[in-house]
């Protein structure tokens, strides 16, 4: 068998013989290697040298930030200061759901922190509220997906790290669609809690939201770390990252909650997110050489430039390829499989690599929310105690939404990439 | 048997503590690199080299540890359609063939990569590079260990009473 199918088809029958996604990737490059009789020692450095990465240090500091907030409280501030807003309106408490995602989407790099921090409060609040529990469970699944949009992001820290694109143009190019993912999800919601008659929330008062904005101010100092940071060419995003790991840990001794049983709690369940992840990454770089090996991002690229194609017509293909492989993968793992494949491509059809980056790592922030590989969604569904099936039906008419803002920002690059070329023009390729 | 567990457990808990500690590790470096840059100004070039190889060894510690806890994503849905006959247990003694293959290799070919690392020095910090090159044969090699627990839990049918424990607490739950 010619080695490009083998490797393919090795791979794809692996996943679905149930053999984790790392071994899967580790056990097709394998295949092809042994066959092809290269050196196994090839094996052995690419999987070294993929973790030999000052960027790619930044996942463990991401990680971490998003569950030393929860531990520290921090996160029960946010939602106060969100819990404020709305006043009297109608479907306040869904619609404080989503502010407070983009909120926390500012502080952590992941959505699943999100979900599992604030989803635990809010789904139980808003069904004592008298909130339908598919509507609940539905809008904490939908609003968790921004947390990978809005600055920081895992998902882009990986994408940056193994596409050698850089992270600080990624994070600034996210921060726009992040935005519109969230206020189109309020007017939905706002649209939907008035057809559905979902209950109001307490009266407007600015003296509460004066005191919800000052003690949840501070937080926000994470934002301006890294961001402020990044843009001011101060630091890296990896340096970035673990300065913010040590401002949350020094906010919670400030707000008297630094407590070493949960703090060690976090640390350990991000080592538990951190080792499948970076085995991920290890296993698709070897997988990524022998792509690269036998010459398959090469061909892609030449069978793109003859075909000639509208390059918003290949950043559509790209988004749907990442919509379907997002319902089976974990994100990491589809990044790392389709990279060598997607940037040739878009290279071929002349598209900015910050601009591909952002709309591969929104849409695979779907991903999280669509079976059989949807995780916000399960734990979203577990916490609100439906069917994943109720909750995938409920969480419908969102993906819909979510989809519409991901086509307009490919047809419309300056919504992406706007914001990175005003302020890190040197991060951009040809600026 | 009953021995094999704990032992294992124990290994399992001294993981634990040594992956915390470089976790807090790569924390404390990158910390004190950004300090040094800013304030401190001591003439010292070994910060990022020290930081990568604490990550290098907690990438892949963390990843042998989650062989253990079942932490390794893989797709369900195979896995559920076929039920809980023979067919799985096939599935299940695929993943961890491939697992045990894998592992083996990274084990024995890494040795030999570390053992070539006595040789080579890090440029920044003037160790030998078998100190980082170490954390893939280690990791690898406790990872095996791991696979080999699964498989004989599976050969010996407990890997499928636990299946069958967890999927009625799964029912519970919801």
């Amino acid at each position: 068998m010619d080695p490009t199918v083998l490797i393919f088809v090795s791979m794809a029958a692996l996943l679905l013989l149930g053999v984790p996604v790392a071994l899967a990737l580790g056990g097709s490059a394998l295949i092809v290697i042994v066959g092809a009789g290269l050196p196994l020692s090839i094996f052995v450095q690419r999987a070294y040298q993929s973790l030999d990465s000052f960027v790619l240090l930044a996942v463990p500091f991401f990680l971490l930030v998003g569950l030393l907030m929860n531990a520290a409280g921090i996160s029960g501030r946010m939602l106060e200061f969100a819990s404020a807003m709305f006043g009297k309106s109608r479907g306040a408490l869904a619609k404080v759901n989503i502010v407070v995602s983009m909120l926390f989407a500012g502080l952590s790099g992941s959505s699943v922190a999100d979900v599992a921090g604030m989803g635990s409060v809010l789904i139980p609040a808003m069904i004592r509220d008298g909130y339908p529990r598919n509507f609940a469970v539905a809008v904490t699944a939908a609003s968790s997906t921004i947390g990978i949009i809005i600055p920081p992001s895992i998902f882009m820290v990986v994408y940056g790290a193994v596409g050698d694109v850089s992270i600080g143009a990624l994070f600034l190019a996210g921060a726009v669609p992040g935005a519109l993912i969230g206020v189109s999800q309020l007017v939905f919601c706002h649209y939907l809690s008035r057809r559905g008659g979902h209950p109001v929330g307490e009266p407007f008062k600015l003296r509460r939201l004066a005191r919800a904005a000052q003690r949840g101010i501070l937080p926000f100092g994470v934002t301006v770390v890294i961001i402020g940071g990044i843009v001011g060419g101060i630091f890296t995003a990896t340096e970035a990252a673990a300065v913010a790991v040590v401002y949350t840990l020094l906010l919670a001794a400030f707000y008297g909650t630094l407590r070493v049983g949960p703090i060690l709690a976090a640390f350990d369940g991000a080592a538990r997110h951190l080792g499948p992840t970076l085995l991920c990454v290890a296993m698709g770089s070897v997988f990524a050489w022998v792509l690269a090996f036998l010459q398959v991002p090469a061909d892609v690229q030449q069978l793109v430039t003859d075909m000639d194609p509208s390059p918003t017509w290949v950043l559509l293909f790209i988004m749907v390829l990442f919509v379907v492989v997002g319902t089976f993968e974990s994100g990491v793992a589809s990044i790392i499989i389709f990279l060598p494949i997607v940037q040739p491509m878009a290279e071929a059809a002349g598209l900015d690599q910050v601009h591909v980056g952002v709309i591969v790592c929104m849409t695979l922030a779907l991903g999280l929310v669509t079976p059989p590989y949807g995780l916000c969604l399960f734990i979203a569904a577990k916490i609100g105690g439906i069917s994943v099936e109720k909750a995938f039906v409920s969480v419908l008419p969102w993906i819909s939404l979510f989809l519409f803002v991901d086509v307009l920002c490919v047809v419309f690059p300056d919504l992406v990439l706007f914001l990175p070329r005003l302020l890190v023009p040197q991060f951009m390729a040809g600026g | 048997m009953t021995v094999l567990k704990k032992l294992l457990d124990a290994v399992e808990a001294v993981l634990k503590v040594v992956t915390l500690g470089f976790y807090v590790a790569v924390v404390v470096v990158v910390v004190f690199q950004v300090l040094n840059r800013f304030w401190l100004h001591l003439p010292i070039v070994w910060t990022s080299d020290l930081a990568i190889i604490c990550f290098i060894w907690l990438g892949f510690l963390t990843a042998a540890r989650a062989v253990r806890n079942h932490g390794h994503f893989r797709m369900a849905l195979t896995l559920d359609l076929v039920g809980d006959g023979l067919v799985r247990r096939l599935l299940e003694l695929l993943a961890i063939g491939v697992g045990l293959a894998l592992f083996g290799l990274l084990t024995v070919k890494g040795y030999d990569m570390a053992v070539r690392g006595l040789r080579e020095v890090s440029p920044g910090l003037q160790v030998p590079m078998i100190w980082a090159y170490l954390a893939l044969p280690v990791s690898a090699a406790l990872a095996l260990l791991f696979y080999a627990e699964k498989l004989l839990d599976e050969l010996s049918g407990r890997a499928r009473e636990q299946r069958a424990r967890q999927s009625i607490e799964d029912e519970e739950a919801i």
